[in-house]
């Protein structure tokens, strides 16, 4: 399961309102995936502070003074209804004809993009936007991994030295297969940048190429 | 006594002395510890291993028995009980000796609903009807499991998996080793592989959902015309075949030895069960059992 579906379940989870199995599901990759483990925990503390919030009442004086610099302005008056204000027929006003005329012409308009838009069976086209807002996310995850990856290679490097050769030979046939099948992910991802299935298998190639850095790091040196 | 005599005398002490002393220690016959631990309903058992064999079988008794079986004395086991729950860890002294020198084997009786979590490099796995939450993680450990039901989360890098018999949520992820899973009656199955193949033989339950996924491994498949499947099957640059009679979502039959598409969406029978197959390069395989 991605990280994008897990953190869309997030709320669900905060609220208790994950089935059984989902919850599982959950727990397990957050034992594994620090970014979605980070965000949660992040969840979590918006959570508690919103609730710790006080309800803080203004001061009088803060009102007294807003109100007469707003007067001061002319962003408060007496209220007249809607007709007084486009209308104007006190006499000491003149009457707004431009506005009127705005006003008609856009009822106008707006009943005949209506009626257009009711009659003419045209299906409206999916806005191109979403599209790139999808790759836009994926290329936002996969620097998060290239990230993470950078900042566990180091660190498992280092516990590889201290590892018995065998443990550490199977570690390394294991990098090795990653790394290999990461690139066949980015080759693929190129060629066939459309296709969200190869999106899927890149995201979850990083993924556990991060597992598999943080099972070095945490693995003892028996 | 002659020079030569002693010479030779000297000589022999030499050897002695230094096959005694020197040389590897003569390997002793395995040292056998037994721990036993008293536990109430639902014990939690936690076992750290490097290598050798790991056993857990299920019993009537209120109490995790622990048979351990060293093979140097560069090894030691460790266990602590708190609660309910009980903790067996191999100790290596000599972090620097070799593996021969760090193996330790563990033969366990458990309540049959104890919960267990299995920690072991090397060596291999074993685990023969326990009910609670099991969870496995090896590296290089072939790992067989049978009858077990209620949660399964199974671990491994290189080594192969076997899930036999058994029920409830399962779990099973490889790197490269192959996931064998056979005569389960499980409604929710996830296993992932990079390069090992998955395997799956049995039924499928209704409202199961079940999910395969490898990247360069080969799923296959193996169930009866009878079984009521949704399937999707999904592949980047492998190919799907089936001589199971699938109905696709375009409402034409799927030509028998459907092969070399990328994806097959279909519905056998009533489409009760939900499987999910993808993989990235990997060949998926629907097979009539």
């Amino acid at each position: 399961m991605i990280c994008r579906e897990i953190q869309d379940r997030f709320s669900a989870r905060i609220d208790h309102e994950l089935a059984q199995v989902e919850e599982f599901e959950i727990r397990q990759h957050l034992e594994v995936c620090p970014f979605c483990s980070t965000v949660y925990q992040d969840l979590l503390y918006i959570r508690k502070s919103a609730k710790e919030l006080e309800l803080v009442s203004p001061p009088d004086r803060l009102w007294k003074s807003l109100s007469a610099q707003m007067k001061a302005e002319g962003l408060i008056r007496k209220p007249r209804s809607f007709w007084e204000r486009v209308f104007a027929v006190d006499f000491g006003s003149s009457l707004k004809p431009a506005l009127t005329g705005a006003i008609v012409t856009l009822i106008l308009v707006a009943a005949s993009s209506f009626l257009v838009t009711k009659f003419s069976h045209r299906q409206p086209e999916m806005p191109a936007s979403s599209d790139a807002q999808v790759l836009q996310e994926v290329r936002d995850a996969e620097s998060h991994y290239q990230k993470a990856i950078e900042a566990l290679s180091e660190s498992s490097r280092e516990r590889l030295e201290t590892l018995d050769p065998a443990v550490a030979e199977i570690f390394n046939d294991n990098l090795a297969t990653m790394d290999y099948y990461l690139k066949e992910c980015k080759e693929a991802a190129l060629t066939d940048p459309d296709n969200p299935l190869v999106h899927h298998y890149l995201l979850t190639a990083y993924q556990k190429k991060v597992e598999l850095l943080e099972t070095i790091v945490n693995s003892d040196s028996l | 006594m002659t020079l030569r005599n002693e010479l030779h005398l000297a000589k022999v002490g030499i050897c002695l002395f230094l096959a005694a002393f020197v040389s590897p220690p003569i390997t002793r016959a395995s040292d056998r510890i037994e721990k036993v631990f008293p536990v109430l309903k639902s014990p939690t058992l936690m076992l750290t291993n490097y290598s050798g064999s790991i056993m857990v079988k299920s019993w009537q008794n209120a109490e995790i028995k622990a048979l351990c079986t060293k093979y140097s004395q560069n090894v030691e086991v460790d266990s602590e009980s708190v609660g309910n729950k009980i903790h067996l860890s191999t100790h290596v002294l000599d972090k620097l000796a070799i593996e021969e020198k760090a193996k330790v084997d563990y033969q366990i009786f458990a309540p049959e609903e104890s919960n267990l979590e299995i920690r072991t490099n090397l060596g291999n796995v074993v685990i023969d009807r326990i009910r609670g939450e099991v969870r496995i993680d090896v590296m290089a450990a072939p790992v067989r499991v049978f009858q077990i039901e209620g949660y399964l989360d199974a671990r491994s890098l290189n080594s192969k998996m076997e899930i036999i018999d058994s029920k409830g949520i399962i779990r099973a992820t490889t790197v490269s080793g192959d996931i064998i899973l056979s005569r389960l009656s499980s409604n929710n199955i996830t296993a992932q592989s990079t390069l090992g193949n998955i395997s799956y033989e049995g039924d499928f339950s209704s409202g199961g959902k079940y999910n395969f996924s490898t990247n360069e491994g080969v799923i296959s498949v193996f169930c009866s015309d009878r079984a009521s499947v949704e399937w999707e099957a999904r592949t980047v640059k492998g190919g799907i075949e089936t001589n199971l009679p699938i109905k696709s979502k375009s409402h034409y039959p799927v030509s028998r030895s459907y092969f070399g598409k990328q994806s097959l969406m279909g519905t056998s029978n009533s489409g009760e069960a939900t499987v999910q197959l993808s993989t990235f390069s990997g060949r998926i395989r629907i097979i009539r059992k």
